[in-house]
């Protein structure tokens, strides 16, 4: 087990230095971000209660759109440099690849949503730093994550990856963005999120299960 | 096997829908309040239902090809999934017209149905795009399986998040009369029918299509016989093969 988690991290880390040295993908997500909240808040001009019944699903449609440029670098990246038969040939389990990549892409993610929620906040004038909001804010980017990392790995693969992508994620982001968007309405409405969260659980459960076990077979070649 | 089935089904179709459009226009009483508009939902029903059975068959047709490779296996789970997503498009769009008089809109945007077929939909078509997009036969059959095992797996977690959000008004279960009962059965068996039809059919296109990727291969490997096997190896494609002037057409092929 010791042995496994270490291997995560050296995953991550590598990734974690990787994204450091060159901060690609992460000044892309997060300008991405900022262009689409001022866009918004531009193009909508919305009424302060306006706002609180749609600030949630902007929130969580601007963060599916931010994490594909992320994802689709994910994979890409070592298509390009090489590094995927690298990973391939690794003597250590396949699932502990797939388990350090979504970790790499959940961090990606939570530094885009550490972005995205002071953002909005200022420019819709919603409360969207309320601590209720972390919750479901965490589970759907971990769902976000590890539905998209899978897919990542898969399109890596297809000829024409960069809008496949989206079109595989989307519609299995579909219930992550509904529930997350639904949770985080009912937080700034304070209804209790249990049952939402709940949903949140087990799908990010399901589709972290359903991915390590098919993982290995993306990675065939 | 595949072909006794179709000839079969070629027979059993055309009567099965001609008897259902009959029960179902002319057997079937009106509704109390939907009068004669509610009779789509013989037709509906069924459609959406077989393009759930298309999904089905292609969960398990995934599953059974990550386990045993066989390209059977992927063959049927492109076809089911290519004929579910018109039954899932027909049933959908039966379902939108039979929505505008009776609930005076097209669409529903927070209905658990209405949003989880759509999305199924869309996984299914994403599915179809990821099998376009991949040229390699292995790599498409492997990848393809990824997606519909992991889509299939993922609809009830659809259901459940659009649960939790909405509420529904789409109805589950109507009281049937018995003469509404059994035109519903006759017509869900024809649609089933007419379904697997065509699956039989699509099925039939790939392996002549496979059939005659072999025997041209064959037909290859008989005219060059070392030309051919280092085509096969070096993968090139053929025709640079038939412009290299040593390799020409000869008197060699066989008629």
């Amino acid at each position: 087990m010791t042995e496994y988690a270490r291997i995560v991290a050296t995953i991550v880390l590598k990734d974690v230095r990787l994204e450091a040295r060159t901060r690609q993908t992460l000044i892309a997500s997060t300008i991405f971000t900022l262009l689409v909240a001022i866009i918004f808040a531009f193009a909508l001009d919305l009424a302060p209660a306006t706002a609180r019944a749609v600030a949630p699903g902007l929130l969580w449609a601007t963060l599916a759109f931010a994490g594909i440029l992320g994802l689709g670098r994910s994979f890409a990246q070592e298509s390009d440099h090489g590094t995927l038969d690298g990973l391939r040939l690794a003597p250590v389990d396949p699932s502990a690849l797939y388990v350090g990549k979504m970790c790499g892409n959940f961090l990606l993610m939570l530094l885009t949503l550490a972005v995205a929620l002071p953002a909005f906040t200022i420019l819709l004038g919603v409360d969207l730093l309320s601590p209720g909001v972390f919750p479901a804010a965490l589970l759907g980017l971990l769902g976000f994550a590890a539905a998209g990392t899978l897919f990542s790995a898969l399109s890596a693969a297809a000829r024409t990856r960069d809008v496949l992508l989206p079109i595989l994620f989307l519609p299995l982001a579909i219930p992550v963005i509904l529930t997350a968007t639904g949770a985080t309405r009912f937080t700034l409405s304070s209804v209790s999120t249990a049952n939402a969260l709940g949903v949140l659980l087990a799908c990010d459960a399901l589709y972290v299960t359903a991915a390590v076990l098919l993982f290995i077979y993306t990675l065939e070649e | 096997m595949v072909r006794r089935l179709s000839r079969a089904l070629d027979i059993v179709v055309a009567p099965a829908m001609l008897i259902s459009l009959v029960l179902a226009f002319l057997y079937a009483p009106d509704e109390a309040t939907m009068k004669s508009v509610y009779r789509i939902f013989f037709f509906h029903v069924p459609a959406a239902a077989s393009s759930f059975v298309g999904f089905a068959i292609v969960f398990v047709c995934s599953i059974l090809y990550l386990r045993t490779r066989k390209q059977m296996y992927d063959l049927l789970a492109g076809a089911a999934a290519e004929v579910g997503v018109v039954f899932c498009a027909v049933g959908i769009g039966m379902g939108m017209l039979w929505a505008k008089p009776v609930w005076g809109t097209y669409w529903i945007p927070g209905d658990v149905h209405l949003m989880t077929t759509a999305v199924l939909f869309l996984i299914y078509v994403s599915y179809l795009m990821l099998r376009a997009s991949i040229e390699d036969d292995e790599r498409r059959a492997r990848l393809a399986s990824v997606i519909g095992i992991f889509g299939f797996a993922g609809v009830p977690i659809v259901y459940f998040s659009i649960r939790v959000v909405q509420i529904g008004n789409h109805p589950v279960l109507l009281g049937l009369e018995p003469r509404m009962q059994l035109t519903f059965m006759v017509c869900m068996t024809s649609m089933l029918l007419f379904f697997t039809f065509i699956l039989v059919r699509r099925v039939r296109l790939e392996l002549a299509r496979a059939e005659v990727a072999r025997m041209r291969r064959d037909l290859l490997e008989l005219a060059y016989p070392r030309e051919a096997t280092a085509r096969v190896v070096a993968g090139a494609a053929v025709e640079t093969q038939w412009n290299a002037p040593d390799l020409a057409p000869t008197s060699e092929v066989p008629s």
